[in-house]
């Protein structure tokens, strides 16, 4: 299309000199328009697409995931630092509203009914508001769009992004080996096929050290102040 | 090693893999014992946090990519941007018809006339303008009046009429104009009206994301040529009512007539808001 309006102008700019004609000033005009139009409309798609994120979440598409961040993060910023909070709350309240988009969709029968951006804000906006309201102690005043999403649309355990957010940081303070044990531990691996992996002599010292691990792993959680706050939530 | 049975104790138990008398004695601790009922629930959470090796990845991802600031949007114009870009494309077609005014004078020499000679706003007009807001440049205010000033020119645009007032209502509420009112009329001084367009928008990521723009049309209302438009600024992020105010403050050079302003979102153009106004020479 781009270059129709092209061809179209430089058609007229070459016959210009020979033939003034009403009609190839109005081709002009009509191509410098067309031009402008094809100019400006594919900047404002690609600027006002509303990209659907879901499928990079679900696959860790990095590329998308940091196009993601790029357009989405500023809202986000401004939600926050509007409610008395900081860069790094921000970035904590993206992340956690990507790790619940994640969940959501792992769900079965879930859809995606409305904008990718309004569900992302509305997440963002739920999760903030529920920690600020924790952090101050006091009934945060919740305007009534997002109780409209909170209530009928999106179901966020708050307690639970917590909670997920303090084991990963709990489990990433380990050492390496402590980490990779756990993590094929967790994800049900047999012993036989943790001691082969892990380069262990036996199944036995396999079992010995994975409990030492997550003896680690327990108290490493438990002596996070995150912790005792979610247990007194 | 510390608490190595109780590890192994309460994943099979979680497991399901107890033998019976294990089990029995378990579920009595569990009944008993709040302590142990704890350590048993945070076993278990670990293991359903855990057991997704892909939500992992997908945490290690987000860490990696939040450790720095968020990289400059490559499609990400803003208002900024808009300007720059219908400037240039604007000043191509100023040259392109800057280029072809002989060709007019050849052609059509009363119409060039005319538009060179139209009359300030407070007198009245001899003939009537040809308007094209085609090749009038989107400012802010326009340098002549452009549009006629007869009474075709209060007409009531019909398709218009019927759509006066907020025209979307979202979850999040609808968008309200404070100023001007509807179908207020203003007098213009020395062909000038200032007018302060003020209002609410819902206060969602739709808003924060795509600005709002605000048109006005002549009442031939033809809603690929506005007479003019702006991307009024917003403010008070943080009411606590929803909604965020708007405003934009412009002083206007039209003829008298009726005209109509538009309250748009620029992500897919649905009117939000339509008003009327009407202003007259001093």
């Amino acid at each position: 299309m781009c270059d129709f309006g092209l061809t179209v102008l430089v058609a007229c700019l070459v016959q210009y000199p020979k033939s003034k004609t009403v009609i190839c000033n109005f081709k002009l005009s009509l191509a410098i328009q067309v031009l402008f139009l094809q100019i400006t409309h594919p900047f404002a798609a690609k600027t006002l697409e509303d990209f659907n994120y879901i499928p990079a979440i679900l696959s860790g598409d990095r590329t998308l995931i940091t196009r993601m961040y790029a357009q989405l993060f500023p809202a986000i910023r401004q939600l926050v630092k509007d409610h008395v909070g900081t860069e790094d709350d921000a970035k904590d309240v993206f992340q956690d509203a990507i790790i619940v988009i994640y969940e959501m969709a792992q769900k079965p029968g879930f859809q995606l009914t409305s904008k990718f951006s309004t569900l992302f804000y509305g997440v963002g906006r739920n999760l903030w508001m529920s920690r600020r309201q924790k952090k101050t102690n006091l009934e945060v005043t919740i305007p009534e769009d997002a109780k409209y999403i909170a209530d009928d649309s999106l179901h966020i355990d708050s307690l639970q992004v917590e909670r997920g957010k303090l084991f990963y940081k709990a489990l990433r303070q380990l050492g390496e080996d402590c980490q990779k044990l756990l993590e094929l531990f967790f994800q049900n691996h047999k012993m036989e096929e943790i001691a082969q992996k892990m380069g262990f002599a036996s199944e036995g010292y396999a079992r010995v050290r994975k409990s030492q691990c997550k003896d680690r792993l327990v108290e490493t959680i438990k002596k996070d102040a995150a912790f005792k706050e979610l247990q007194t939530a | 090693m510390k608490n190595l049975d109780n590890n192994e104790l309460i994943e099979q138990y979680l497991r399901g893999a107890l033998p019976p008398e294990d089990l029995q004695a378990v579920e009595t601790s569990l009944s008993t014992d709040p302590a142990f009922r704890a350590e048993v629930e945070l076993h278990r959470q670990l293991h359903e946090e855990f057991a997704d090796p892909q939500k992992l990845e997908l945490r290690d991802l987000l860490t990696d990519i939040l450790k720095e600031s968020p990289p400059s949007q490559s499609t990400n114009y803003g208002w900024l941007k808009w300007p720059g870009i219908a400037l240039a494309v604007l000043f191509l077609g100023w040259v392109g018809w800057h280029w072809l005014t002989p060709a007019l004078e050849n052609t059509q020499p009363a119409v060039e006339e005319q538009i060179k000679s139209v009359p300030p706003a407070n007198e009245p007009i001899a003939t009537p303008e040809i308007r094209d807001p085609q090749t009038e440049p989107l400012e802010k205010a326009p340098i002549r009046p452009i549009a006629k000033a007869d009474q075709a020119a209060y007409l009531p645009n019909r398709d218009f009429e019927n759509r006066l007032g907020s025209l979307i209502r979202s979850s999040n509420g609808t968008a309200e104009m404070i100023s001007p009112a509807m179908g207020a009329t203003f007098k213009a001084e020395n062909g000038v009206v200032k007018i302060n367009f003020r209002g609410a928008a819902p206060a969602d990521g739709d808003t924060a994301q795509f600005p709002l723009v605000l048109k006005i049309f002549d009442n031939a209302v033809d809603l690929n040529k506005s007479l003019f438009q702006v991307l009024p600024t917003i403010k008070n992020r943080n009411t606590a009512d929803g909604s965020w105010a708007f405003s934009s403050a412009q002083r206007l050079r039209l003829q008298p007539g009726l005209y109509y302003y538009t309250m748009e979102r620029q992500a897919d153009e649905d009117l939000i808001f339509v008003g009327s106004l009407g202003w007259s020479s001093v």
